[in-house]
């Protein structure tokens, strides 16, 4: 089956990697905000990814994956040339976009290549962009460059001030507001979810800036059908596949959604790694160097 | 005579030879390191427990300073602190300790509890070491809050080729811990340090791989590992157990003592106890596949009576009715056509039982094992109660009625007229005899999948069922004493190269095993030893 073929596969830093895929159906209709739902093999979870990037003329897709469970490290042990299961796409409603003014773009980890490509969208519609990269350490920093031909501004920040800024995001913005009163017409978040909470604990208490927060939930269908990617909204459960995955930070229920949804599952998420066995790859070498020598 | 010594102004007794860290542990005064460990030879790695010496012009290490007569020893003046603090930010300056002078560190731990389960460690946050990791706890000792060091990533790749071992080097502090168990204690030398200054690091000689290198995957590096650079690929990443307890290691008759690790009622990790860790030889079966085996997916867990409704098929019903169709069915027949096939997987107390039933219908056919069983065959038995997979069971053409017990479903048991699901040794109490006739405790320490039962219970039931006398024990305890008054019991052992587990190949259950076995087979071919068995 070659038709979600691997095209490039990158570890840009660690833990993170960075996958291109042929599929030309979804290069061609995707906008920016919308994700995809992968299958890595038959028995895998379903787990969606925001597409940070695509090309409509050679057919391709690009999103960042993190190692964090059973199939994302299926996908890590993947070579070039492989093909997934299923990719479906695209999903979801696209990003809030508009000529908002300053708008500051938030991301960490995953959520800095998922933000990428609205960037360029906001960009493109005339907006003044202030981008904030958030990392652990300079060495989990990426797309650095890519964000500086989008954004009129990028700063950095880091747990442990290797580099830019020391603190997390919504440091630097409450630093912005209060203390250089920068006027910020719009925020947009991606990233995890305790990220996206605090940046919107901030927003709400210095006067209720407009945040947009990509909220990353347990995915199964993509469709509205499962119900598991629920969340409350404004008092009201929303479907982050169908509804979102954007919605206003200051109305989730990060508690729940933080608290409950996403551990829901640790568990069976545990448990399932206990028989796991990717191809040995120590054998296959050896099986490559005897033939090797045989051939000699 | 004894000898005196004298630590933080406190008068300790010490015995020729040892250390000062030893005196000062004994003494109940703490002393930091990373390196040392009683199990191990000291090499003075860490440097973090230095004391102050008085007359003496420097720093020296406690771990590797003898103690002497009359020695005056301070282990945590101001000065001395400042030192170790030193020391210690240079040791986190190269291991991804962003974590420890984060702000939102307690928020972060209750919110991303159990969120990372794979890939390198960046970060405490994403660490399956998190709980027991060695440089947290020294962490707070020397209250850091800050490193004054710029932290460096190595950004080494992880090692994670070879079966059941993940190696995250990035991690390491270069304690050598690790080697010290695998060269000094054991013996195997599979790992040492390579490279030279700032490139060293452990690995295996000449860069290959663990499969080659002699390594016999006891996990022995991974049990001392202060950090999380080292883990079992599956047993790992459930955070904290819910419980631990030590009981016996049953797939040989060697008896090793293990600590079970428990959470969510499930085995999740079997590891040495902490002061056996690097002077037992675990072997890959115990220390690696005993989750996998016993957590595997189709476990029996309802008594099942093959019975033709539309078609024959195996319908399930309660343990009652089992029971009492087994006892019915088996009473129709003579004696000697039944056969008892009896797993040397079981428990004394069951061996024990399935010997006084058979004697009761005296019935002589008791077999332990396939070549056993090939008597049985020759003597055209009618009747077969099997506690043990073996092909054999289905090639039995005088067979008219087969009772079998075990774990796991399996495609031989398609003949079955009864099938009886039982317990693994993790989920009942009891004894096993071992080599050199010692006895071992067993404990339950999680619940039975389903309605599933213990071998000796079943037995008990069975004969009760029969309308023989005597099988009603209130407790283990009443069984065990009879078995005390009784004449002693031969039970057979099992070998530590058997590769199953009551008739079920750990190779079907365990993928990594599989891996293991495949790989050691063909490095064996390859290096001109043939074909033969794998040695663990």
């Amino acid at each position: 089956m070659s038709k979600f073929k691997l095209l490039k596969k990158e570890e840009c830093v660690p833990n993170l990697h960075k996958f291109v895929v042929s599929v030309p159906d979804i290069a061609r209709k995707v906008e920016p905000g919308q994700f995809v739902l992968i299958m890595v093999d038959e028995k895998s979870e379903r787990i969606p990814f925001t597409l940070a990037d695509w090309d409509e003329k050679d057919g391709t897709i690009t999103f960042f994956v993190q190692e964090v469970g059973l199939s994302t490290t299926k996908m890590a042990f993947m070579e070039e040339k492989d093909s997934f299961y299923s990719i479906v796409g695209p999903l979801g409603e696209p990003a809030y976009v508009d000529n908002f003014g300053t708008v500051v773009l938030g991301g960490g980890c995953f959520g800095l290549g998922a933000i990428y490509s609205v960037a360029k969208k906001l960009k493109d519609l005339g907006n003044n962009i202030i981008t904030i990269l958030e990392a652990k350490n300079e060495s989990r920093l990426y797309y650095e460059d890519e964000f500086r031909a989008f954004s009129d501004e990028v700063i950095f920040v880091t747990s442990d001030g290797s580099k830019g800024e020391k603190g997390h995001i919504y440091d630097v913005l409450e630093e912005m507001i209060v203390s250089q009163g920068r006027k910020i017409d719009h925020i947009k978040v991606i990233g995890c979810n305790v990220m996206m909470s605090k940046v919107s604990d901030v927003t709400k208490s210095l006067g209720n800036i407009p945040t947009y927060a990509t909220v990353s939930t347990i995915m199964v269908d993509g469709t509205g059908m499962c119900g598991c990617c629920r969340l409350t909204y404004d008092g009201k459960t929303k479907f982050a596949c169908v509804d979102g995955p954007e919605f206003d930070a200051h109305k989730i229920n990060w508690d729940e959604l933080i608290g409950i949804r996403n551990t829901s599952y640790i568990r069976e998420e545990s448990l399932s790694l206990q028989n796991f066995s990717p191809q040995c790859r120590s054998l296959a070498k050896i099986l490559a160097k005897m033939n090797e020598e045989e051939s000699i | 005579m004894t000898k005196w010594m004298n630590i933080n102004g406190k008068r300790v007794v010490f015995e020729e030879g040892e250390t000062i860290l030893e005196v000062a542990t004994k003494a109940g005064i703490y002393i930091p390191t990373l390196c040392a460990r009683p199990d191990l030879p000291s090499i003075g790695a860490c440097r973090l427990c230095i004391v102050d010496v008085e007359g003496s012009r420097t720093y020296p290490n406690s771990c590797t300073l003898p103690a002497r007569e009359g020695m005056v020893v301070r282990t945590a003046t101001p000065d001395l602190q400042k030192v170790r603090r030193n020391i210690f930010q240079l040791i986190l300056a190269e291991h991804p300790s962003y974590c420890l002078v984060c702000k939102e560190q307690n928020e972060c731990a209750k919110l991303r509890h159990g969120e990372y389960k794979a890939g390198r460690v960046i970060g405490c946050y994403t660490c399956s070491h998190k709980e027991l990791c060695e440089i947290r706890k020294i962490s707070d000792y020397l209250r850091i809050k800050e490193i004054r060091y710029p932290i460096l990533y190595k950004n080494l790749p992880l090692e994670r080729d070879d079966p059941f071992l993940v190696r995250d080097y990035n991690l390491c502090i270069l304690c050598a811990r690790c080697i010290r168990a695998c060269q000094d204690v054991l013996g195997y030398s599979a790992i040492a340090l390579t490279k030279r200054g700032h490139d060293t690091k452990v690995g295996t000689i000449l860069e290959v791989s663990h499969l080659e290198s002699g390594c016999v995957f006891c996990g022995h590096c991974i049990d001392v590992c202060p950090t999380g650079a080292l883990i079992a690929r599956g047993s790992t990443w459930f955070g904290s157990p819910d419980k631990s307890v030590e009981t016996t290691c049953l797939l040989c008759s060697h008896g090793c003592q293990m600590v079970v690790d428990v959470k969510w009622d499930k085995v999740v990790n079997v590891h040495p106890p902490y002061e056996m860790s690097a002077r037992r030889e675990y072997c890959v079966k115990g220390r690696f596949c005993i989750p996998a085996l016993l957590n595997g997916r189709n476990r029996l867990e309802y008594p099942t009576i093959k019975r033709k409704v539309l078609r024959e098929e195996h319908y399930p019903v309660s343990w009652d009715e089992a029971i009492k169709y087994t006892a019915e069915e088996l009473k129709k027949f003579k004696p000697e056509e039944i056969g008892f096939l009896v797993s040397p997987f079981l428990t004394d107390e069951a061996i024990f039982l399935f010997n006084k039933l058979a004697k009761e219908i005296s019935s002589n056919n008791v077999v332990y094992d396939e070549e056993g069983l090939n008597d049985l065959i020759t003597r055209r038995i009618k009747v077969l109660f099997s506690t043990y997979n073996s092909e054999l069971i289905a090639k039995i053409d005088s067979l008219e009625f087969l009772v079998v017990q075990d774990i796991y479903q399996h495609p031989n048991y398609e003949k079955a007229n009864v099938i009886l699901p039982t317990t693994a040794f993790t989920e009942e109490d009891g004894t096993k005899t071992g080599e050199e006739f010692m006895k071992n405790v067993i404990k339950k320490i999680v619940e039975p999948p389903g309605i599933a039962l213990p071998s000796w219970s079943i037995i008990c039931k069975v004969a009760q069922a029969m309308g023989f006398k005597g099988y009603i024990y209130e407790s283990l305890d009443e069984l065990q004493d009879t078995i005390a008054e009784s004449d002693s019991l031969e039970v057979p052992l099992i070998p530590k190269q058997s590769f199953e587990y009551m008739g079920t190949p750990i190779s079907e259950k365990v993928n990594e095993f599989d891996l293991f076995l495949n790989a050691k087979r063909i490095i064996n071919e390859s290096k001109g030893k043939g074909m033969q068995d794998v040695k663990i």
